[in-house]
């Protein structure tokens, strides 16, 4: 199953894995809208300086991939759902998700794509509605290196550190562990 | 004329009813019925392709929105829209009364539309929040200039001001806090040609101000759009009513300038001799007291209208030397000045906001802050969960 990559989730694994846009054995897509929000604003400039490195390297789903009644469906749906207000049953809000967050869920549900993202109220949205798969970022890292694709070293290891600074999105602790496990190494991110 | 205070929010079991009667309303389930015969199948067959109960179908038709798994396969069962499933019926919930534009802008359908589906925007975040506040309320028996007065007076007592002088854009935050009214900072859409606009979300009383407006020329429609607050007049949609926004424009010029001031200034510009000298030391006042002059001079001229004092370009320059609002909040360049700069001026917005911010996402942050391409909504949003721990 592919997974489609949400921005904060591209900028915490594209220097772990430059490849996973551009080797289907990662198995990763994103889409448009993701990447003109990682390249066309002024967004992430600070934080993440280095990501334009990576431009070529991140390549958005062609439109001619991508299943537009299927997507156009969900996403009246999704925006329909929204506007009538539906509870987030874990914080008991109204799920209040922007354009591109319902674009992204469209998209994901569409396909029948995993979807990593690291905002909570999407992922409530994709597993409470729609009983969608999502996976975290250290989860696909470790599904990386269960397949063999990526070997774990002190320089990927750097990585880790640099998420905590950024202050991203902590990690589950099963995910954690798994990741202990698989690469001997001792997590050292959020 | 008297003044009240309206408990606007409700038990919570109250507020909780309503929110469920809001969500039966959009939610069109007696369509299926309909689709069901239109389509000659079953209530059964319906439950059977969906993988659900007939009971679960019934509740549908009652108006149980389904979870979206099922939505996705009752549009495709019946190959429909899913926008055909919900009514597009306005409940009121959402108003944009009044507006006072900028300058001789007039107040078109197209910007009270677009200041609506601005307003639209805040539905949920708002919808969301139950504890509106308890609001000052005052009612004046007529419109006169003695009942604009008075109101002034009354307002200019709730805010504290200083009796004799005007007050600074700072002072109208703190009397916006007093009335509370939560300030939204936006970029407006060029179609909504206004300073600042008033709106009533789900009970809220709302102020969105335009980032592009100079301070100078934010004072006076903040005090006009507080009068429209604190007068608690309700209309829907496009109620536009011009003789209520007359009245507040007096309301808000006797905030702005009270009489002992107008005599002050009138005491020394009747005393000098040319107009050019008269209009440079109405530009001292302005810039001491942080006011335009046009409102002024056009006080003095009331007093005397044989005094000449054309400030049009006298005012253009002066307001040169103040910065728009967007300036201030931007000033830094930095998420943790933005977050600090809101708290400040608008308090009551960042507390609905920190309420929420473990809940929204950070795109939905930005569209909110409408901060989208000034600066990045994460470092934001971590700044406003640090505070949030900080201060439970």
């Amino acid at each position: 199953m592919n997974i489609l990559c949400d921005t904060c989730s591209i900028l915490m694994l594209i220097r772990i894995a430059p490849n996973m846009f551009c080797d289907p054995r990662y198995e990763c897509v994103t889409i448009h809208e993701v990447h003109q929000e990682l390249f066309r604003t002024q967004k992430s400039k600070d934080k993440y300086p280095w990501r334009l490195k990576y431009k070529s390297k991140i390549k958005a789903l062609g439109s001619s991939k991508i299943k537009k009644d299927d997507r156009d469906l969900y996403f009246k749906a999704i925006r329909n759902m929204i506007q009538a207000g539906k509870t987030n049953k874990k914080t008991g809000h109204f799920f209040n998700l922007s354009y591109a967050d319902q674009i992204i869920a469209a998209c994901s549900l569409a396909h029948n794509f995993k979807l990593t993202t690291v905002d909570g109220d999407l992922n409530d949205f994709i597993i409470q509605e729609f009983s969608g798969a999502t996976i975290s970022p250290l989860g696909i890292i470790n599904d990386w290196i269960k397949k063999g694709i990526l070997k774990w070293n002190d320089e990927l290891q750097a990585v880790f550190e640099d998420w905590d600074k950024c202050n991203e999105a902590p990690q589950s602790k099963n995910e954690i562990r798994r990741f202990e496990k698989l690469s001997r190494y001792k997590y050292t991110g959020p | 004329m008297y003044m009240i205070y309206i408990l606007i929010i409700k038990f919570t079991w109250f507020v909780t009813k309503i929110k469920e009667r809001e969500l039966i309303m959009e939610w069109a389930g007696g369509k299926i019925k309909d689709l069901i015969k239109e389509n000659k199948i079953s209530i059964v067959k319906l439950a059977k392709l969906t993988g659900v109960s007939r009971q679960t179908v019934n509740d549908w038709i009652n108006g149980q929105a389904p979870k979206g798994n099922h939505l996705i396969a009752i549009c495709k069962i019946f190959n429909i829209n899913p926008d055909l499933l919900f009514s597009n019926e306005y409940d009121g919930s959402i108003s944009v009364p009044v507006t006072r534009t900028r300058r001789t802008a007039k107040v078109t359908r197209a910007l009270q539309k677009d200041a609506l589906n601005l307003a639209k925007e805040y539905d949920l975040f708002f919808r969301n929040d139950n504890s509106a506040g308890v609001f000052p309320v005052i009612r004046g028996q007529n419109r006169t200039n003695k009942t604009a007065k008075k109101i002034a007076l009354e307002i200019r007592a709730l805010a504290g001001f200083d009796k004799k002088l005007p007050p600074d854009h700072e002072h109208v935050f703190e009397l916006m806090e007093k009335l509370g009214i939560k300030i939204i900072f936006r970029d407006f859409p060029e179609k909504i040609k206004a300073y600042a606009f008033y709106t009533r979300i789900h009970e809220h009383r709302v102020v969105f101000i335009n980032n592009t407006t100079n301070i100078l020329d934010l004072i006076f429609p903040l005090l006009h759009e507080s009068v429209h607050a604190v007068r608690d007049e309700f209309r829907v949609n496009d109620g536009f009513d011009e003789e209520e926004e007359l009245f507040c424009d007096m309301v808000a010029n006797h905030i702005q300038f009270p009489d002992e001031y107008i005599k002050t200034v009138y005491s020394v510009i009747k005393n000098i001799k040319t107009t050019g000298a008269r209009i440079n030391a109405l530009k001292e006042f302005g810039r001491q007291n942080c006011h335009a002059i046009f409102g002024l001079a056009k006080q003095i001229q009331s007093i005397n209208p044989d005094i000449n004092l054309k400030v049009g370009g006298a005012d253009t320059n002066l307001k040169k030397e103040f910065f728009t609002i967007g300036e201030i909040l931007f000033q830094e360049n930095d998420p943790r000045d933005y977050v600090h700069m809101i708290m400040e001026l608008s308090p009551l917005f960042t507390r609905t906001l920190l309420n929420q911010i473990d809940g929204i996402t950070d795109r939905k942050l930005g569209e909110i802050i409408g901060i989208d391409n000034m600066l990045d909504s994460r470092p934001i949003k971590d700044e406003l969960l640090r505070l949030k721990k900080a201060v439970p």
